[in-house]
């Protein structure tokens, strides 16, 4: 069967064919297109559901018995590489879907969304951003912070982080507002109280 | 309103009138979208007058300067001058310096400033015939197999239609880009190429189709591509371009340093490099 791309209705009844294989409460993290697709912009386009590591062998065993009973089973994967902030777990969104007992969604929030997308920056990632942003405007002041706490731990090289960063803010807020924020990248933000 | 105001003024007046507000409920345009995009062509039936409301007023810059408004707006620089002024007169928008810069941005002040945000924010760019034809272009690409949002398979054009207009579409679609050469690897045996190139030739696409066709050839193994794509080589095309629009000189730096060789085979520059097509590929099948 060709593979297409799925929007939220056919991702949240998957979700829900899933959660009825699970035996005990399971958390997931959705990340991707599949976090904008279900929580900031349906009309995203996405092609399968990624997910942060961590997911064991009963969890996958349950997405083998989801998709082989689901109308429009929905790939699902644990994503290769991903670059998140340094606390996006305390900033994840719970997702709120009707008929879930078992399963509990979590979504990056939006500016570690993307900062995800950024780290990679490719055309289509910063299409993503802006499609996010289109919707739920991103604060810019904000974007700049999540760098911060990002590029200390991003891997390949700085340089590329730094470009992709003030790729987005030109895609996002236009070029003249990008280049008063390269100088702000120079600057280290204040250290941690108590550190 | 005053007797001498421009007619223009005195729509936007009208839509102040009209009270849009942020509760659709008491509103007169109960809904949100549609309605909202027929009344904006209504009062503003200049497109490039249009365009450049919804470019400033939409929040998709807050400041810019003339040349950029000029590219986000896909206007010509001397339409957006023309419509600057216009609006500055009637004191909607306002200059400021930066630097040696000026940058035009939005009179929040206006009392009418506020209404028309509303407006364009909520105008639907779906009313607009061109996203109509989108819609259908992408429902036909998903169709013929591409992993693409949402709408239900339908073919409105043949195979050969499809991937033209599709690669029209991909030229400011990275979405669309990426899943061409999935569509094309799954069908390369049924197309008649001779028709797939007359069509890319009568849409001015020759340049665009050889890159893809190499671009698939490339990334998908599929040499009988290259040899196709040969036939639409002219070695007159000197200048390069970016595939994408750009927005800057960091994303012009990107497209540059991370274009695939087969697109820089075509002169073109593009920020997505081969291994975002590979992976696309893999995920849905295709090689």
């Amino acid at each position: 069967m060709a593979r297409r791309s799925y929007g939220y209705e056919a991702l949240a009844g998957f979700l829900r064919v899933l959660d009825a294989e699970l035996t005990r409460p399971t958390r997931i993290t959705v990340i991707g297109g599949a976090a904008i697709g279900l929580l900031y912009d349906t009309r995203h386009a996405t092609t399968d559901i990624d997910l942060t590591p961590g997911q064991g062998e009963a969890f996958w065993a349950a997405v083998d018995r989801a998709r082989l009973r689901a109308h429009e089973p929905v790939p699902i994967e644990t994503a290769g590489i991903f670059q998140p902030p340094y606390s996006y777990e305390d900033r994840c969104l719970h997702l709120e879907l009707s008929g879930l007992r078992q399963l509990q969604v979590f979504v990056p929030e939006r500016h570690d969304l993307a900062l995800m997308k950024i780290a990679r920056g490719y055309a289509h990632d910063l299409q993503g951003i802006a499609d996010v942003h289109a919707v739920q405007a991103l604060d810019l002041d904000t974007l700049v912070a999540r760098y911060h706490e990002s590029r200390t731990q991003v891997i390949g090289s700085a340089e590329m982080f730094k470009l992709s960063f003030l790729a987005a803010v030109e895609t996002l807020f236009g070029e003249a507002t990008a280049s008063t924020v390269a100088q702000r990248l120079e600057v280290p933000p204040p250290p941690m109280s108590g550190v | 309103m005053p007797r001498g105001a421009p007619t223009f003024l005195k729509q936007a007046d009208m839509v102040t009138r009209l009270r849009l507000t942020s509760d659709t409920s008491s509103s007169t345009f109960a809904c949100m979208g549609s309605e909202e995009s027929t009344a904006l062509r209504a009062l503003f039936p200049s497109k490039a007058r249009r365009a450049l409301l919804e470019t400033l007023f939409s929040g998709q810059v807050s400041s810019a300067s003339m040349s950029e408004l000029a590219r986000r707006a896909h206007l010509t620089t001397r339409a957006v001058s023309v419509e600057v002024e216009k609006l500055l007169d009637a004191g909607l928008l306002e200059v400021k310096a930066v630097g040696p810069a000026h940058l035009i941005r939005v009179n929040p002040k206006h009392p009418v400033a506020a209404a028309l945000k509303r407006l364009v924010s909520s105008a639907k760019p779906d009313a607009d015939a061109a996203t109509v034809e989108q819609r259908a272009v992408r429902e036909s690409l998903t169709a013929f197999g591409a992993p693409l949002l949402g709408d239900e398979p339908r073919r409105h054009y043949p195979l050969a239609e499809t991937l033209v207009r599709a690669l029209k579409l991909a030229r400011t679609d990275a979405t669309v880009l990426r899943v061409l050469p999935v569509v094309l690897a799954k069908h390369a045996g049924d197309l008649d190429w001779t028709d797939l190139r007359e069509r890319a030739r009568r849409l001015n696409l020759k340049a665009e189709l050889g890159m893809l066709l190499d671009l698939t050839s490339d990334v998908a193994g599929l040499p009988a591509l290259r040899r196709e794509a040969a036939q639409l080589a002219d070695g007159r095309r000197k200048r390069e371009r970016f595939f994408l629009p750009v927005h800057g000189p960091a994303d012009r730096k990107l497209a540059r340093l991370r274009t695939p060789a087969s697109a820089a085979r075509w002169k073109f520059y593009l920020n997505m490099p081969e291994d975002a097509f590979r992976e696309t590929l893999r995920k849905h099948g295709a090689t």
